[in-house]
Order: C-alpha cells, then sequence, then structure tokens
C-alpha cells in the first residue's frame, strides 16, 4: 500500500466499510464512499484486501462431519431412549482422552524411583539404619509420591489414590513408621 | 419427544466444521460434536425451530471452550505449518486452489491468531452464514455490540494480512 487512509473520510468509509460491501448504506452515503475511492489510493487498496478475504471465505468448503461420529451420536441417543447406556453415552467432554501408554510410562517411572530408593535398605540386611539412610530414602518417596500426585492430575488416573497408595505407597509409609 | 435424527443430521457439518476450525483438531472436534448432537437430541425439544442453529452454535463453541479449558494450553492446538495445508486443501474448492493458496494460508494464520469472541464472529459469519441476531444470541451480546465486535474482528484480520503478506501478494 502506497499510502495508509489519512484524512476523516478515509476512517469513515474503514469504519463502515462492511456496510459499504454489503450495499446497506443509504444512497447518498454510498455515492459519497465511492466518489472517496476513486481518488484514495489507500482506501481502494484497503476496500481491495478486504473484498479478497470475502471471497477467500465464500470459496471455503464446510468440513464434513464423519459418518462414523454422527453415527455413535445416533448410537448413543437410541440406546438411551431404549434405557441402555454406551461408551457414546458417556459425555466425551467430560472423560478426557488418556494416552494408554502415558499412566503405564509414569507408574513404570514410579515404581522405579522407588525401588531404587528401597535398594537402601536392600543392600544392608541389617534393620540398623542410619538417620542419612532413612533420609534419603524419605526423599525419593516423596519425590516418587509428588510425581504420583501429578500424573494423577494431569491424566485423571488414579494412579495415587486407587493403586500406588494401596499397593505401594501405604506399605512403605508403614515401614517408615515402623523403622523410625 | 426427543429430535428426530434428521434434525441432528441437518446440524451435524455445521458443529463439526465450527469445532475444527475453532479448536484445530479433528480428533477432538468429533469429540466435541458427537456430545453436542447428543444433547441437542436430548434438549433440542423445547427450542424453537427458528432458534436451534443459533442454540446449537452456542453449545457448540461451548463445548470447545470447555475443551481448551481442559487442555489449558490454547498453544497445542495451533495447527503446525503441514496441518495448516492439509487443512486448507479440504476447505477450499479444488479449482481455485493453487492461484490463492498463499493467501488462504495468511488468512488462516490471522484468522488462528484472533482472539475470542472475534474469532466466533468471524467463523460464525464469515463460513457459517449466521444473521447478526443469531450470532448475537449464539454469544449472548446484545446486537450492536456484536455489529462492532465483527467489524473489529475483520478489521484485525485486514491489519495482521497487511503485516505477514506484501503488499503486492495482498491485491487481487
Amino acid at each position: 500500500m502506497s499510502a495508509s487512509p489519512s484524512t476523516t473520510e478515509c476512517h469513515e468509509i474503514l469504519d463502515r466499510f462492511d456496510s459499504y460491501l454489503d450495499s446497506t448504506l443509504d444512497e447518498t452515503t454510498s455515492a459519497r464512499f465511492s466518489e472517496h475511492l476513486e481518488s484514495c489510493e489507500a482506501c481502494r487498496a484497503e476496500l481491495a484486501l478486504a473484498q479478497r478475504m470475502r471471497e477467500a471465505f465464500d470459496e471455503m468448503v464446510m468440513e464434513q462431519c464423519p459418518d462414523d461420529v454422527f453415527q455413535k451420536a445416533i448410537a448413543a441417543t437410541e440406546a438411551s431412549q431404549n434405557g441402555r447406556t454406551t461408551h457414546a453415552v458417556v459425555n466425551p467432554l467430560r472423560q478426557p482422552r488418556i494416552r494408554r501408554w502415558r499412566p503405564l510410562a509414569i507408574a513404570a517411572t514410579v515404581l522405579l524411583l522407588l525401588w531404587l530408593g528401597s535398594l537402601t535398605f536392600l543392600l544392608n540386611p541389617s534393620d540398623d539404619f542410619s538417620a542419612e539412610e532413612i533420609a534419603q530414602a524419605r526423599q525419593e518417596v516423596e519425590l516418587a509420591l509428588r510425581l504420583v500426585s501429578d500424573a494423577g492430575r494431569e491424566t485423571g488416573v488414579f494412579l495415587q489414590n486407587d493403586v500406588l497408595n494401596e499397593e505401594v505407597v501405604k506399605p512403605i509409609q508403614q515401614s517408615f513408621g515402623q523403622t523410625q | 419427544m426427543p429430535l428426530d435424527s434428521s434434525v441432528l443430521a441437518a446440524h451435524r457439518h455445521r458443529v463439526y466444521d465450527f469445532a475444527v476450525r475453532f479448536i484445530g483438531c479433528r480428533e477432538d472436534a468429533a469429540d466435541v460434536t458427537q456430545d453436542v448432537l447428543i444433547r441437542f437430541w436430548q434438549q433440542g425439544e423445547h427450542i424453537e425451530s427458528e432458534r436451534r442453529v443459533a442454540w446449537v452454535m452456542r453449545v457448540t463453541r461451548n463445548a470447545c471452550l470447555d475443551l481448551l479449558r481442559r487442555k489449558k494450553t490454547r498453544e497445542a492446538y495451533t495447527p503446525t505449518s503441514s496441518s495448516i495445508e492439509d487443512f486448507a486443501s479440504t476447505t477450499f474448492s479444488p479449482d481455485r486452489l493453487t492461484e490463492s493458496a498463499d493467501f488462504r494460508n495468511h488468512l488462516e494464520h490471522a484468522f488462528n491468531g484472533l482472539d475470542e469472541p472475534y474469532k466466533s464472529l468471524v467463523l460464525l459469519r464469515e463460513i457459517h452464514g449466521l444473521s447478526y441476531a443469531e450470532m448475537a444470541e449464539t454469544l449472548d451480546l446484545p446486537l450492536s455490540t456484536t455489529k462492532v465486535y465483527l467489524h473489529r474482528a475483520r478489521k484485525q484480520l485486514r491489519s495482521a494480512l497487511q503485516q505477514a503478506v506484501p503488499t503486492e501478494e495482498l491485491m487481487p
């Protein structure tokens, strides 16, 4: 563009571009705008761009909903009507899609950390743990618990409460309680 | 009596299209579409037929916003350049593809950069052809505000295009 729209009339036109393009301006205003456009290169350029944008939008073809998506919705409504519940009835917006590998990877990482923490005790066959060893193991378990907590928040999988807490964390915490 | 499936069918493409363009991910758009259609089926009978488009689009937009909010980072859904090409190739008529592909890509980028409610307004008006009254109802805005916002949205698009694209490419 060789110049920017600068006059008061330029700004008035820019503010009413859409009406001008929609031909919804009254005749007098429209004629005045046309006259201005003939003499103002900057406004002509703006108008050309606005028209081109409209053309590009007009050329857009609506995305087609895949048949299987529609069929699932229909199946869900039919199942609901018949008093049955299918997976499709479950509101997908409230059921975050969880990558299957993710909870497993997190669980594996946490278990590895716990195992590494417990190595301290395994390598020392006696029941006589030093305060330093206990502190180190406690730190590692706390780190693991934080990871589990973060993972639980992020993935919506209740690893901490349902599995790890019962099967891993509680027994270890209890063992701490016993050794302290 | 819940809605007939033919009524759902009449709105499915509209819902899916809005969701795809708004979210930028077909998989999530499919989930949103399914959810919206089920809700529409459940509640549509209570909505006057002339207000159904606005109702459906409002529910769709809210579902998209919910999804994006839950996913936290909207950036994760910003289409990559390759997905934009893929997206563009399926959303424009093939005969005009070559001559205006660059302009369309720039327009897509500019559109993706719009904030709400401007993005929704552009989608509803330019792609879905809703009236001002329908847009106002969809976004729960006064009619005058809707017009002002749409005007601002178009102005932002033009401004973004002018900044991003060489002048000669902008001209038809």
